[in-house]
């Protein structure tokens, strides 16, 4: 890991304020992290358990209760244009056609969105997506829709790129083409992400490290580097390396919950 | 009207609730959906021609006379008269005039006043139990009032159909620009998109296909207000000559009238879903 990190959650708390409860309700929990430039980092834990606040704080959609993130050193105040997000749903404009649902970043910024065009049809090739550039979101299947919306995020070239359960609306097997569009992405980008997921067998594949958090209030309970190498391919998600990575984490995770085994 | 167009909203003049007509259904059904699908026109205009025989053999059993219920050829007659003498054409044009300035008047008014008030909650909810006052207040009673005011020219019947062609808009246009998605509301805060722009690019385009259900209701209660107000002071438009057919027991002249007001507003609402198709053509791939 190099001296400065790409982004570093320092002693994060958040709580969201509950009727009749002067202290709120706790999501998280000095939160304390720090993603590597290029790193892939997934988070995964119990639904409930803050990783969306989590992300969301990370993004500057949300301010801390507690604690600050920074990127490149610098506190994150806001969104800002080096972070790119995918959210658990496509969220496409409904009257654009996918092209212009991708360069919608770039008209939001108020740069040329000619300059951009070859870069969106670039992207929309690269994610599989680019025989339907012209097509209405409606005329999109789930998984096309949400390989569009990966392509918009990247495409002013996010050197942080957002990941909030992506894939888990989609079946099995669009799932995996997507995640293999995305590691492939990820790749060509350079860019550092974090992922989150309830999914301990996507975490595990796709990251080089996998965070779990704590049940409600969320804390970074255990940290699991992932031995696999890269490129990733499908067959190492038969491997037995990868069962035992996946089992260990689940483990922990059962150990964690209050409905588990925790001795 | 026997040949609106399906779809047709709740046009009931307190009518809150203008929604936003559905998706068209998917061609994805097969061939036989489509063979019923060209039948349709013909199994219409066959129950329009079977309405009028029995219409035309009800009168002539009964042996009615025509200043109680003319039979469908005698309209025509009266119809083709009117329109072939010309002296239809002027009161056409009155009330045409008369419709469209209302509309575009009230429309307009409607979508600017909407989107000011959708500006802020504090305005919506401060200005609510006057909107629904408003709404079930019945605006064609005010007609009279207007001649008071305005006297009997085109004036007072602009703005009464100006007034009825304004709730629908104003309404669908606070609830169009509201009724945003808020993760696409999220979507452009992570894109630090400016108040400006999420108006422009995000809530405006949702509500396109609110604004038209209500241009669609504004349409068929302008045609409405415009003949009220000719009803109340006119000695010109469609309304006008019903009121001197009244007069002259002219029911022929009467039902001539009332096929040209049909035919006015079917067209009239034609021509807004061909306008609302070509706008939202995303929703009709």
């Amino acid at each position: 890991m190099s001296a400065l990190p790409k982004l570093a959650v320092e002693g994060v708390s958040h709580w969201f304020p509950l009727d009749g409860d002067p202290l709120g309700l706790l999501v998280l929990a000095d939160v304390n992290l720090a993603v590597a430039p290029g790193e892939f980092v997934a988070i995964v834990g119990e639904s409930g358990c803050g990783k969306t606040t989590l992300l969301r704080i990370l993004g500057g959609l949300l301010r801390p209760a507690a604690g600050r993130v920074l990127l490149d050193g610098q506190p994150v105040a806001g969104p800002t244009a080096a972070m790119g997000f995918v959210f658990q749903r496509p969220v496409l404009l409904e009257w654009r056609t996918a092209l212009d649902n991708v360069l919608l970043p770039a008209e939001l910024a108020h740069e040329p969105t000619g300059r951009y065009r070859a870069r969106a049809l670039e992207l929309l090739e690269l994610v599989g997506v680019g025989a339907f550039a012209a097509r209405y979101p409606r005329q999109l299947s789930g998984g096309m829709q949400q390989r569009v919306a990966l392509a918009r995020a990247l495409l002013r070239r996010p050197s942080v790129l957002l990941l909030d359960e992506p894939f888990s609306a989609l079946d099995a097997i669009t799932r995996e083409q997507l995640q293999l569009a995305l590691l492939r992405l990820v790749a060509l980008q350079e860019a550092t992400v974090v992922f989150i997921t309830h999914d301990i067998a996507e975490a595990a594949w796709l990251a080089d490290r996998v965070l779990l958090l704590t049940p409600r209030p969320g804390r970074v309970q255990q940290v699991f580097p992932v031995p696999l190498p890269r490129p990733r391919t499908l067959e190492q998600r038969y491997s037995e390396q990868f069962a035992a990575l996946t089992r260990a984490i689940r483990l922990a995770m059962l150990g964690a919950s209050p409905a588990g085994v925790k001795g | 009207m026997a040949t609106s167009p399906p779809g047709l909203p709740d046009a009931s003049p307190t009518g809150t609730a203008h929604r936003v007509s559905p998706p068209p259904p998917s061609p994805a059904a097969g061939t036989g959906w489509r063979c019923r699908r060209a039948l349709e026109p013909a199994l219409s205009l066959l129950l329009f021609v079977g309405l009028l025989v029995a219409w035309e053999a009800f009168v002539r059993l009964r042996g009615l006379p025509r200043l109680v219920l003319p039979g469908p050829l005698v309209v025509a007659q009266a119809l083709a008269d009117g329109l072939g003498a010309g002296y239809l054409w002027p009161h056409i044009g009155t009330t045409l005039g008369e419709i469209l300035l209302g509309f575009l008047a009230g429309s307009a008014l409607g979508i600017g006043l909407g989107a000011l008030v959708a500006q802020s909650a504090l305005l919506r909810r401060v200005l609510n139990p006057y909107i629904i006052a408003s709404q079930a207040m019945p605006k064609l009673a005010l007609a009279p009032i207007f001649v008071v005011w305005f006297g009997f020219g085109l004036t007072p019947k602009v703005v009464i159909t100006a007034l009825i062609a304004f709730f629908p808009l104003f309404e669908n246009t606070l609830t169009g620009l509201h009724d945003v998605d808020p993760d696409q509301v999220e979507l452009f805060r992570a894109l630090r998109a400016s108040r400006w722009d999420t108006f422009v690019k995000l809530r405006l385009p949702h509500a396109v296909p609110y604004l038209f259900a209500g241009l669609r209701v504004a349409m068929v209660l302008s045609v409405v207000g415009a003949v009220v107000g000719e009803f109340v002071g006119a000695n010109r438009g469609l309304g006008a000559l019903i009121i001197a057919a009244q007069g002259t027991m002219d029911t022929p002249q009467m039902f001539a009238v009332f096929v040209v007001l049909t035919v006015l507003g079917v067209a009239l609402y034609a021509l807004v879903e061909f306008a609302e198709r070509w706008c939202t053509r995303w929703r009709y791939p």
